[in-house]
């Protein structure tokens, strides 16, 4: 079982480790997708034919449960500290360098986001990624469809006031 | 612009375009580490299955001792380890005294961010991010390099939400005018610009911080977009980070860009900008710098409005090539 195991794992390591990579800090990517991995080692047995969808599915909660704890801490940190801490942004928008797109990602519902991301960066077709949301195939379509055509319209819209070559007239304090 | 374009936007904006390259040391260490979790049984399953429905309800009866005797404990997520740092600054400069490849031009592409403060009335931080270029002659050969920041893409964002209202209050500037340098001096060192062989020993350096400077200036002329150094200049420089104390690895396996690769970090103490943490990442299996970083730690007159944990300038090496032509 471990061959099969090994074999496994060293085809879909990189994807995993990319997957969670584009969606959260290097620091905790790695712990992420370790923590998956091992989910998938107790279930082996259970695994389908194709693991790549079930894998991104439990990479994912396993992340959700992460920044659930971050969440927690950061709370705690707020009583303690008396006042308000800035919420941690969405790390896959922070690092899109096209403001525009990121303007517009922004404006997406996050399940809307998801969808996209999982058919534009991770190349899935609708059946996996249906599995990695844990919908059914035709509510993914529909999903998929509805927020290709927001991200359009919202594209247009931030590309008409777009940020860069704004001439900046203030002093500014370049760090 | 319809729906395809849009999906085409998206694509190329993939932060990690490619899967990380399989068979690093940290792929290996987390395959033994899952491996080394309970051995999954494969008839636990189909022995649940074959539990006759008396027995189950026997075993349920007497106080849900069932599922405690076969609840595992719950296993700690498998973390990372870390090399210690001189062990991985050594390996740097074995490498760095190896044979380079052809090409007597260095091209260098990547990107520079830095966290600027605009004055307004309520004042406000944005983020800019500026495409860099550059070419420098390979491996300390003589002669001028070039160095291009901003000309292919310049952009800003605001740090935090309430940065994002003062910067739409303020009709939502854009990048301005273009940096000189793709690394500020935070810490306002004096620039060493003599001979690699002669850098001074930590004790003869003129600074109150002496190891931090040192570890600046190191990493400073390591930098390829601004420097040209020799193989054996750059293990020289590889050695003596290695004798530095106050160096620590970091947890992360990978730089900010997705890469494979070890991060360093040495923190220390600024004048104008707090208590700043200064990390570089070397690239797994190479000498080479390629993603660099201020974090805030504890932020100081200059960057007063900043949160603990913000990255006040980074630079990121995307992609080197060599050449016979400038």
């Amino acid at each position: 079982m471990e061959e099969q195991f090994t074999a496994m794992f060293r085809e879909h390591y990189p994807l995993v480790l990319a997957f969670v990579s584009r969606r959260t800090d290097q620091a905790r990517a790695h712990d992420v997708v370790a923590e998956a991995f091992t989910v998938a080692w107790r279930h082996f047995e259970r695994l389908p034919d194709e693991p790549l969808p079930w894998l991104y599915r439990v990479a994912r909660n396993c992340l959700a449960n992460a920044v659930r704890a971050d969440r927690r801490q950061t709370r705690v940190a707020e009583k303690i500290a008396g006042h308000g801490l800035e919420p941690e942004p969405d790390h896959a928008l922070s690092v899109i360098t096209d403001t525009g797109l990121r303007q517009a990602l922004h404006g997406l519902a996050p399940g809307d986001r998801e969808a996209l991301l999982l058919v534009g960066w991770e190349g899935l077709d609708n059946q996996a990624a249906a599995t990695v949301l844990g919908c059914s195939v035709v509510a993914f379509k529909v999903r998929l469809h509805r927020a290709r055509r927001r991200l359009a319209r919202l594209l247009a819209l931030a590309d008409s006031s777009p940020v860069e070559d704004v001439p900046m007239a203030r002093k500014v304090r370049s760090a | 612009m319809n729906d395809t374009d849009a999906m085409r936007r998206l694509a190329a904006a993939n932060p990690v375009p490619s899967p990380l390259p399989p068979g690093s040391s940290q792929a290996q260490f987390c395959l033994r580490t899952v491996l080394a979790q309970p051995v999954p049984r494969k008839s636990r399953r189909r022995a649940h299955r074959l539990i006759p429905a008396a027995a189950a309800l026997v075993l349920i009866a007497a106080g849900g001792a069932f599922v405690t005797i076969t609840r595992r404990a719950p296993t700690p997520p498998p973390r990372a380890t870390v090399a210690a740092p001189p062990a991985v600054l050594a390996a740097a400069a074995d490498r760095a005294g190896q044979p380079s490849g052809k090409g007597q031009f260095l091209h260098v592409r990547g990107t520079s961010a830095r966290v600027m403060h605009i004055d307004d009335a309520s004042g406000y931080n944005l983020i800019r991010v500026d495409d860099v270029r550059g070419m420098q002659p390979a491996d300390g050969r003589p002669g001028e390099g070039w160095l291009i920041i901003g000309d292919e893409g310049s952009s800003v964002r605001p740090v935090t939400d309430r940065d994002a209202a003062s910067w739409r209050r303020d009709g939502s500037p854009g990048p301005g005018k273009q940096p000189d340098t793709v690394s500020p001096n935070l810490a306002d060192d004096p620039e060493f610009d003599g001979d690699v062989a002669s850098l001074p020993d930590a004790a003869e350096v003129p600074v109150a911080d002496r190891e931090g400077w040192l570890f600046r200036e190191c990493t400073r002329l390591l930098d390829v977009f601004t420097n040209t150094l020799s193989g054996a200049d750059r293990a020289t420089l590889f050695r003596t980070l290695a004798g530095l104390h106050g160096i620590r690895t970091l947890d992360a396996a990978t730089d900010p860009a997705g890469r494979p690769a070890t991060g360093l970090a040495y923190t220390g103490e600024t004048p104008r900008y707090g208590l700043v943490d200064w990390q570089i990442y070397l690239l797994a299996g190479t000498d080479q710098i390629g993603f660099s970083q201020a974090v805030v730690r504890r932020p100081g007159p200059a960057n007063a409005t900043l949160a603990p944990g913000t990255v006040q300038y980074s630079l990121a090496v995307l992609d080197t090539r060599r050449s016979q032509t400038p």
